[in-house]
């Protein structure tokens, strides 16, 4: 009997980016949700937001599997971040580029991440549609000299949530090229 | 103060009657100079133009030259702009600090975007390029670059067309080009892709050597 492989993806960033969307259209199963009324000034953008985390898995055959977990969007969760963030094998970061607050807060997840894990990582901009959106090469600056690749999406397209787990994954195997290719020169 | 510790030159005689639309021209000096960016090398590549012998001297990632950074975005435009009959690659050591440099990477993209390419090289490039291999592009933070790169847009398209269908045929989109302007703006993007290591070929993947990662990607395609 062959071992199951299960890949492990991250989906964090501010309330309200798109992760649980994100993850509905990648998903094979109906994605767990820890969906809970919105009470403070969530309650503004959106009615439910998720609390501790949303989970969805791609079966590729009986021998490997992706689990996605969304992260709640809330610093007062952020002990689920750490949680969550075990074992990934990469992350992806999703921004409202329409809301400044969204923008702000994504810099601090992404440092919050950053200083815990080396994987690779990708940010997707939304809200791409709204105008007055900051565009990816905008919201890149933020991320300072070196920076992160950024993209432009729409989660609730399924083209572009596509694009954004192909680009991880096509990080992530520049990013095994690279090391194999130190360890040897 | 230079000690030569190696020297090696390419091109064959064929190779050195360039420069003409009814002979196939050679970008062979373009392959090494990708690489010594690659690498981050240090040492001197000397061009043989028409024009004159063209000298670049870099050392990790950056090109040197006395007589300052004007005159080595001028030394990448002369390369780029005309066929080049044969080339040699010297590693020497450099004297460093004092003398003046320019990043690499933003001197090849001044030459490529902030100074013209004569129409007849454009066209060598579209021949160069049509006959790569279905390419991947690697996604880069290349915002770091800014108003540099004019560029980005196109190369985001690109870069997603790439991943989404496994690979990008270069003859087929330089034959989607509507205008001349259009065909330019491909090649100058093109030639950053390929200098700065963005563009590779799509590997083969036998049966047994496909990672857990390709299959995921694999699978993700089809949904």
């Amino acid at each position: 009997m062959m071992n199951k492989q299960i890949v492990k993806f991250v989906i964090t960033g501010p309330v309200n980016a798109g992760k649980t969307t994100l993850i509905q259209h990648i998903s094979d199963t109906a994605v767990i949700s820890t969906d809970e009324s919105a009470t403070d000034a969530v309650a503004e953008v959106k009615k439910n937001t998720t609390v501790a985390m949303d989970h969805g898995i791609l079966y590729v055959d009986s021998t490997l599997e992706l689990h996605l977990y969304g992260t709640p969007g809330q610093r007062r969760f952020d002990f689920m971040w750490e949680i969550l963030a075990v074992g990934a094998s990469g992350i992806i970061f999703l921004v409202d580029g329409s809301d400044p607050t969204s923008i702000e807060e994504m810099k601090y997840i992404y440092k919050h991440f950053s200083e815990q894990l080396s994987v690779p990582a990708l940010v997707g901009v939304t809200k791409q549609d709204v105008e007055g959106s900051l565009t990816p090469l905008e919201v890149s600056k933020s991320f300072g000299e070196d920076g992160v690749p950024v993209i432009g999406c729409d989660p609730r397209n399924k083209k572009d949530s596509k694009l954004l787990m192909l680009s991880l994954l096509s990080l992530i195997m520049q990013d095994e090229e690279e090391m194999a290719e130190s360890e040897f020169f | 103060m230079h000690s030569l510790t190696n020297t090696f030159a390419s091109n064959s005689l064929s190779e050195m009657t360039m420069g003409r639309r009814d002979q196939v021209v050679s970008f062979n000096h373009l392959k090494n100079l990708r690489r010594l960016l690659f690498e981050k090398h240090t040492g001197t590549m000397e061009f043989l133009t028409h024009h004159g012998n063209v000298y670049l001297h870099m050392s990790d990632g950056y090109f040197f030259s006395e007589a300052g950074s004007e005159a080595i975005v001028d030394s990448i435009r002369a390369i780029l702009n005309t066929p080049v009959y044969n080339f040699s690659r010297k590693e020497m050591m450099l004297r460093g600090g004092s003398i003046p440099h320019v990043g690499a990477e933003p001197a090849v993209l001044d030459a490529c975007y902030f100074h013209d390419i004569t129409s007849i090289q454009i066209q060598n490039f579209v021949d160069y390029f049509s006959r790569f291999p279905l390419v991947s592009i690697k996604l880069a933070p290349m915002h770091r670059y800014d108003s540099q790169f004019p560029g980005f847009a196109e190369y985001i398209n690109l870069y997603e067309q790439s991943v989404l269908e496994e690979g990008v045929s270069l003859k087929r989109y330089l034959k989607g080009s509507a205008s001349p302007q259009d065909t330019y703006s491909m090649i100058r993007l093109l030639i950053v892709l390929y200098l700065f290591g963005l563009m590779e070929p799509v590997r083969t993947r036998s049966d047994n050597g496909i990672s857990l990662f390709s299959r995921l990607m694999d699978k993700i395609r089809t949904i």
